[in-house]
C-alpha cells in the first residue's frame, strides 16, 4: 500500500522549514547587498536604503550601468525587497531552526544560534520601525537641547505672539514626501483653526526671483518669488524641498492664502487670519532631547589639504533633571543615556569657533545584536565543542584500540 | 471628453485629509538665526530672511521693510539712503527726528521722489523711504521701509512701533 501523500498544511510546514528556503534567503540578500552597494555610489545611499531595504519595497528592480538598456531603461530581473526576504527568513529559521529541528543535547548548540540568529533579525525590525536618527550640531561654548533630522521635511505651523514663537504644529512627514508634484493634501489643524493645502512639493528645490509681471502662467510666485524644480541630489541630505501651501481659515471669514515654501529658509514665512500671526517653515524635523549637551572643548584635525576630519573628540557637559555631568565623546565611544545613544559624527572648524555634530539615536534594539553575537557565540561554542570533545574521545579510543591490537598482533 | 477628465483628474490628484494635533517643545532652535527679537504688526507678512535682511517684511502690493546691520558711521548711511532719492546730503543729523531702537535713540529718515534703484532693485517713480538707524555698539542697526510714497507714508506709524519694540533676545529665552 502506498504512502498518502502529505496534507497541504505539512507540506507548507516543510517548504516553510525547509533548508531550501533558508538557502535561497541567504543567498538573495547577499545578491541584494552587493547590488545595493554597487547602485549606491550613482543613487545615494537613503535613495538605495528606500528602494531595496523598505518595508514598502516589497520587489526591487536593480539598476546599474552595466546591465543591457532598452530606451535607456535599464532591463533586469525582478528581485523582492530585502525586508521581505528578512520575514521570510526569520519565519524559516524560527520553524525549521528551532520548532522542526531534532530536539536533545546533542543539538543544543544548533539550537541556540539559530535563536541568536532570529534574534538577530527581530533587532533589525525593531531598529527598522522604531529608531529614529538626527543630528545635534554644537559650536564651543553653546549649548543644545535638540537634534535635526538628516533628510525628513516637515512643515510647522507656530502663532506667534507678541513676536515670540509658541508650541508648534508638526505635519507629519510622511504625508508630505508622499506627495507627488501633481498632488495635493489637506492637513486640517483643528486648534488654529486652519486648513492647509500643500501642493507642488518638490524634493529639491531652489527658491528664485520671479519678476511678479513676467513671470508665466504656471509659476505660483508669491512676493517675489518662486520655487524652481530641481534633479534629486543623491546624497538626500543635500536635497532642498519645495512647496506651496494655501492657508484657509475654517471659518472661511478671509480668504485663504498662499505661501512659497523652501527648506533652505532660515526663517518662517507668515500669514494673518482673523488677526492672529501664524508662521509656516518648511524645515527638516526637530527633536526635542529630555536633557542639554553643552559643548565645552572640541578638538579635530583634518587629513593635511582636505576638509575631511581624521580624527575629533568633544567635552560636553549633560544638563539634565538640574545636575550636570561631564563626559568626552570619542569616535567609537559615544555617551549613552535615557535610551539615547551620541556619537560624534562630525567636526568642523572654519576659524572662529570649532563645532561637533552629534548622531543622536534613539534605538530600542540597539544593544540586541551586540546580545545576540553573545548568543550565538555560546551556541556556537557548545556545538562545536562538543564535536571536539567526541572526536578527541573518538581518536582516543581508536588510538587505545590500536595499541590493543598491536599488543595482541606482538 | 473622456481623455479630458482623465488628464484633469492626473493634473490635481488629491490626496486624503490629514489631521495635526501633534506639537512639539520650544528649543534653541527656535530663536532664530539671529539675537532679535520683533513684534510685527499683522497687515505685514515675514519673508526668508537673506545674506543682508536679519528680519524681512511685505505690506500691501509691493511695499518692504527689513532690519539690517550696517557699518561706516551715521551720517554716511544716512545720505547713501538720501541719495537713492537724489536728495542732498546732511551736514548733520541733529536735525531728524528720533525714535527710540533697541534703548538707543536712532534716527527716522524719510525721503519720497524717484528711486534711482539699488541694492538688487530696480528704479521706480513716486517711491517712499522711511527708515530708522540706530548705533548700537560699534555697528548701526538698520531698518527700511520702502514702496510706493502713499504706502509708506501711511505705514509709517506702524514702522516706528515696530522698532519701539524690537528687542534683543537674552540667553536661554524661547
Amino acid at each position: 500500500m502506498a504512502n498518502a501523500s502529505p496534507s497541504l498544511p505539512v507540506r507548507l510546514f516543510r517548504f516553510f522549514s525547509g533548508y531550501g528556503l533558508a538557502v535561497t534567503c541567504l543567498l538573495l540578500l547577499l545578491i541584494l547587498t552587493w547590488l545595493s552597494t554597487l547602485e549606491q555610489p550613482a543613487k545615494g545611499l537613503y535613495e538605495v536604503q528606500k528602494r531595496y531595504y523598505d518595508a514598502e519595497a516589497w520587489f526591487v528592480l536593480p539598476e546599474l550601468d552595466w546591465m543591457p538598456k532598452i530606451n535607456g531603461k535599464p532591463v533586469s530581473l525582478p528581485l523582492p525587497g530585502a525586508y521581505l526576504v528578512s520575514a521570510v527568513l526569520f519565519v524559516n529559521l524560527f520553524l525549521g531552526g528551532i520548532i522542526r529541528i531534532r530536539k536533545g543535547w546533542r543539538n543544543i548548540g544548533v539550537v541556540i544560534s539559530h535563536f541568536s540568529m532570529v534574534s538577530l533579525l527581530i533587532a533589525g525590525f525593531v531598529s527598522h520601525h522604531y529608531s529614529k536618527e538626527g543630528i545635534m550640531a554644537v559650536y564651543q561654548g553653546d549649548t543644545s537641547d535638540f537634534a535635526q533630522s538628516y533628510t525628513e521635511y516637515t512643515i510647522e505651523v507656530a502663532e506667534i505672539i507678541d513676536g515670540e514663537k509658541t508650541r508648534p504644529y508638526v505635519l507629519p512627514t510622511k504625508y508630505l514626501k508622499s506627495l507627488a508634484v501633481d498632488q495635493k493634501r489637506t492637513f486640517e489643524l483643528p486648534e488654529l483653526g486652519l486648513d492647509l493645502e500643500v501642493s507642488g512639493w518638490m524634493r529639491n528645490s531652489a527658491r528664485v526671483k520671479v519678476d511678479k509681471e513676467g513671470a508665466g502662467e504656471n509659476v505660483v510666485e508669491v512676493d517675489g518669488w518662486a520655487l524652481q524644480w530641481l534633479e534629486t541630489n543623491p546624497t538626500e541630505e543635500l536635497n532642498l524641498a519645495g512647496c506651496h501651501v494655501d492657508v484657509t481659515p475654517k471659518k472661511q471669514v478671509e480668504q485663504s492664502k498662499r505661501l512659497v515654501l523652501h527648506g533652505g529658509d532660515p526663517n518662517a514665512c507668515t500669514v494673518t487670519m482673523d488677526g492672529k500671526i501664524y508662521g509656516l517653515r518648511l524645515m527638516r524635523e526637530i527633536w526635542p532631547m529630555p536633557f542639554q549637551v553643552r559643548l565645552d572643548k572640541s578638538i579635530g584635525e583634518y587629513y593635511p589639504g582636505t576638509r575631511k576630519p581624521s580624527t575629533f573628540q568633544s567635552d560636553i557637559t549633560r544638563i539634565a533633571d538640574g545636575s550636570e555631568q561631564s563626559f568626552r565623546i570619542k569616535m567609537n565611544e559615544p555617551m549613552r543615556y535615557g535610551g539615547f545613544t551620541l556619537y560624534q559624527a562630525r567636526w568642523e572648524d572654519r576659524g572662529d569657533r570649532p563645532m561637533s555634530g552629534f548622531a543622536i539615536v534613539k534605538n530600542p534594539s540597539d544593544q540586541w545584536p551586540k546580545y545576540s553575537l553573545y548568543i550565538s557565540i555560546l551556541g556556537l561554542t557548545i556545538h562545536f565543542g562538543m564535536k571536539l570533545g567526541g572526536f578527541v574521545g573518538k581518536s582516543s579510543k581508536s588510538k587505545a584500540k590500536n595499541a590493543t591490537s598491536d599488543q595482541a598482533t606482538a | 471628453m473622456t481623455m479630458l477628465t482623465v488628464v484633469l483628474c492626473v493634473s490635481c490628484r488629491k490626496a486624503e485629509n490629514v489631521v495635526v494635533n501633534e506639537r512639539r517643545d520650544l528649543v534653541v532652535a527656535d530663536q532664530g538665526n539671529h539675537s532679535l527679537i520683533a513684534v510685527m504688526p499683522p497687515e505685514w507678512r515675514q519673508v526668508p530672511s537673506t545674506e543682508f535682511r536679519m528680519l524681512n517684511y511685505r505690506f500691501g502690493d509691493s511695499g518692504e521693510v527689513f532690519v539690517g546691520r550696517s557699518r561706516g558711521g551715521l551720517l554716511p548711511n544716512i545720505n547713501r539712503w538720501l541719495g537713492q532719492f537724489g536728495k542732498p546730503a546732511l551736514e548733520s543729523a541733529d536735525e531728524l527726528p528720533t525714535v527710540m531702537m533697541l534703548g538707543q535713540s536712532g534716527v527716522l529718515i524719510n525721503a519720497s521722489g524717484d528711486f534711482a534703484g539699488g541694492m538688487g532693485r530696480p528704479a521706480r517713480k513716486n517711491a517712499g523711504l522711511a527708515g530708522v538707524i540706530a548705533a548700537i555698539g560699534d555697528q548701526l542697526v538698520t531698518v527700511k521701509m520702502m514702496g510706493g510714497a502713499e504706502d509708506v507714508a501711511a505705514e509709517q506709524e506702524r514702522l516706528i512701533k515696530f522698532c519701539e519694540a524690537l528687542r534683543i533676545q537674552e540667553a536661554g529665552e524661547y
